[in-house]
């Protein structure tokens, strides 16, 4: 990297923080530290909102999947617009009503205390974890490619979010934020530009387009009614709107986003813009993802993508000249490869369809020459990840980006995962403050004592996550971990509250019973079924609120 | 925070000449599934 790189890097990282540090120092009470004083406009929260969802995983592993399977996973985002609807008119009025801080107050005010410490609980657990993933995984990712030990770049990120997080609480939260996203998508705007200016001189953005289409990257709607399958429209608009409600409606890291605003209406706006712009950014970045297939397929691209992999291949000799063998009959397939796509490019009618044929000929012999790479990197250690889907898009910006541009990138990643960080450890903190520390613990302190108390909370989850991040084990792919740690959780939290806000009949004691049940049934689904993760959500969500019921009206009877 | 008048308003928002934004929310979505189906059924 060059010293243009780091200083686009360090510059931009530090202003974001040091300008969100300076702005929002000093505040005097848990109301201004947790809530932010009320005083966010619907742009702030609409942003901050964004910013939290997207992690340096939406950036890293999002153009990798498209890359590798297309773009169909934007259908696991057809529900979230329905949700923000379902969620202002329904849920934002309540939360409102009641000033709560956090969203598990609501379910003692409907409940019980035992409820309330339950979702209190199962939010600690699943968000906690999460927040380790979303430090470990640009951590990882950026250590093998800027060459240095993982607990580095780990701190680095941690650390950076700790000061900003602790110093100045909710508020610090959603001022860097605001900037953080339009580094966010500014950068990857440039990235786009990029791609389509490093393709040949006779394609343009249409021919790629054709090419990626040709090519199936461009499977954006999947009809097909199949439970196993993890993304189809019906996945993305059933299962996708539980994810969304239990996400941004019981999730404390959203819900404090829009509990900070000015008015009721501002925060209904703040989700408004959300449910507007998050399918136009996912389907963004996923065509970035696209184009640098296309790109890809003009350049030899390498067979395995992570370069820290193949370095330790070739400290073995014996297995470096297989793995060279592997890369000479890789790089005699490309030329012919890209002699078809160029045809392609201009083909028209029938002539399509048998350079596709001709094509898939090809890619198959890729994908074995590929299989055979990750069968010598086995070989050669055991432990090596044989899945580089994360690294596509960064070892792209790597090689390709000119001086400045890379370092500009390199913020983006930073960035989101400082953002998505930054409101996880905020939560963290107010819902152990607020439902556990001062309802159960410590209930008649001082506001100083209980501001103090939050920061250390606010640090405390901050080390976690950092120690958490720095043992994690490289998962199969980091953004569908995140995505199935959290239906896991999700679908049994939902039920709780959708029980709450909807079905009257149901109690305090059949609502806690009606969860456990759901928990264990959907562990049980989790490590003995192949059903598709999405649908965690609704199974669990439907079994709360089946057991809640029959154990309400066993009770009534009885 | 604001008083419980408003808090029972369920109104949509409004905002600038958009006088109801879930309708406009529900537009864009489903004129997105339908430019999205569109694509894919052209490469296929």
């Amino acid at each position: 990297m060059s010293a243009l790189d780091w200083i686009v890097l360090f510059g931009t990282l530090l202003l974001i923080v040091g300008y969100g540090v300076y702005k929002t120092k000093g505040s005097k009470n848990i109301e201004s530290y947790l809530k932010g004083d009320n005083s966010m406009k619907w742009w702030t929260i609409g942003l901050s909102i964004m910013a939290t969802q997207a992690s340096a995983i939406t950036f890293l592993s999002t153009p990798g999947q498209a890359y590798e399977s297309g773009m169909g996973f934007i259908q696991f985002y057809f529900g979230l617009p329905i949700a923000m609807i379902i969620l202002s008119i329904w849920v934002l009025p309540i939360y409102y009503k009641l000033k709560v801080y956090t969203a598990y107050e609501y379910l003692e005010s409907r409940f019980d205390l035992k409820t309330r410490i339950l979702g209190a609980f199962l939010f600690l657990v699943q968000r906690g974890l999460a927040a380790g993933i979303t430090i470990y995984a640009p951590a990882i990712i950026l250590s093998s490619i800027l060459g240095w030990p993982l607990v580095y770049t780990t701190i680095i990120i941690g650390s950076l979010v700790i000061i900003y997080t602790v110093s100045g609480g909710t508020k610090a939260v959603s001022q860097t934020q605001k900037h953080q996203m339009i580094v966010m998508m500014g950068g990857m705007i440039v990235a786009g530009l990029f791609v389509v200016k490093l393709l040949p001189e006779d394609i343009g953005i249409v021919e790629a387009t054709k090419i990626a289409g040709h090519l199936g990257k461009l499977d954006l709607i999947n009809t097909e009614v199949d439970l196993e399958n993890r993304y189809t429209l019906w996945t993305g608009l059933i299962g996708g709107l539980f994810v969304a409600l239990s996400y941004f409606g019981t999730d404390q890291s959203q819900v404090a986003r829009y509990l900070s605003g000015k008015t009721l209406t501002e925060s209904r706006l703040g989700l408004m813009f959300n449910g507007l712009l998050k399918i136009p950014m996912q389907f963004i970045i996923l065509f970035i993802g696209a184009l640098v297939f296309v790109f890809y397929q003009f350049n030899q691209a390498p067979v395995f993508f992570n370069e820290a992999a193949k370095d330790e291949v070739y400290l073995n000799e014996e297995q470096k000249s297989k793995y060279q063998a592997v890369e000479h009959e890789y790089a005699n397939l490309f030329e012919e490869k890209r002699r078809l796509i160029l045809l392609l490019s201009n083909a028209e009618g029938e002539q399509i369809d048998v350079l596709k044929e001709k094509i898939t000929v090809i890619d198959n012999q890729e994908d074995e020459l590929r299989d055979e790479a990750k069968t010598i990197i086995k070989a050669t250690n055991q432990d090596l990840e044989t899945t580089d889907t994360d690294y596509v898009f960064i070892t792209f910006v790597m090689e390709n980006l000119p001086k400045g541009i890379i370092g500009l990138l390199l913020a983006v990643i930073f960035s989101a995962a400082m953002s998505s960080t930054s409101s996880e450890l905020n939560a963290l903190a107010s819902t152990s403050i607020i439902d556990i520390y001062k309802r159960n613990i410590y209930k008649h302190g001082s506001e100083r004592h209980y501001l103090i108390a939050s920061k250390l909370f606010t640090l405390f989850w901050g080390i976690v996550a950092v120690f958490f991040a720095t043992f994690a084990g490289l998962l199969d792919n980091l953004i569908q971990a995140v995505n199935i740690l959290g239906s896991i959780f999700y679908g049994t939290i939902l039920g709780i509250f959708l029980t709450g806000f909807f079905i009257k009949y149901i109690k305090g004691n059949a609502v806690f019973f009606g969860a456990v049940i759901a928990q264990i049934i959907v562990l049980y689904f989790y490590f003995y079924s192949e059903m598709a993760y999405l649908w965690f959500n609704l199974l669990g969500c439907g079994l709360v609120i089946i057991s809640g019921f029959l154990y309400q009206y066993i009770k009534n009877r009885g | 925070m604001e008083n419980d008048k408003e808090l029972e308003n369920n109104d949509p928002p409004v905002l600038g000449k958009w006088k109801n934004f879930y309708w406009l929310l529900i537009i864009v979505l489903v004129s997105l599934i339908g430019i999205f189906y569109a694509i894919t059924r052209y490469f296929e």
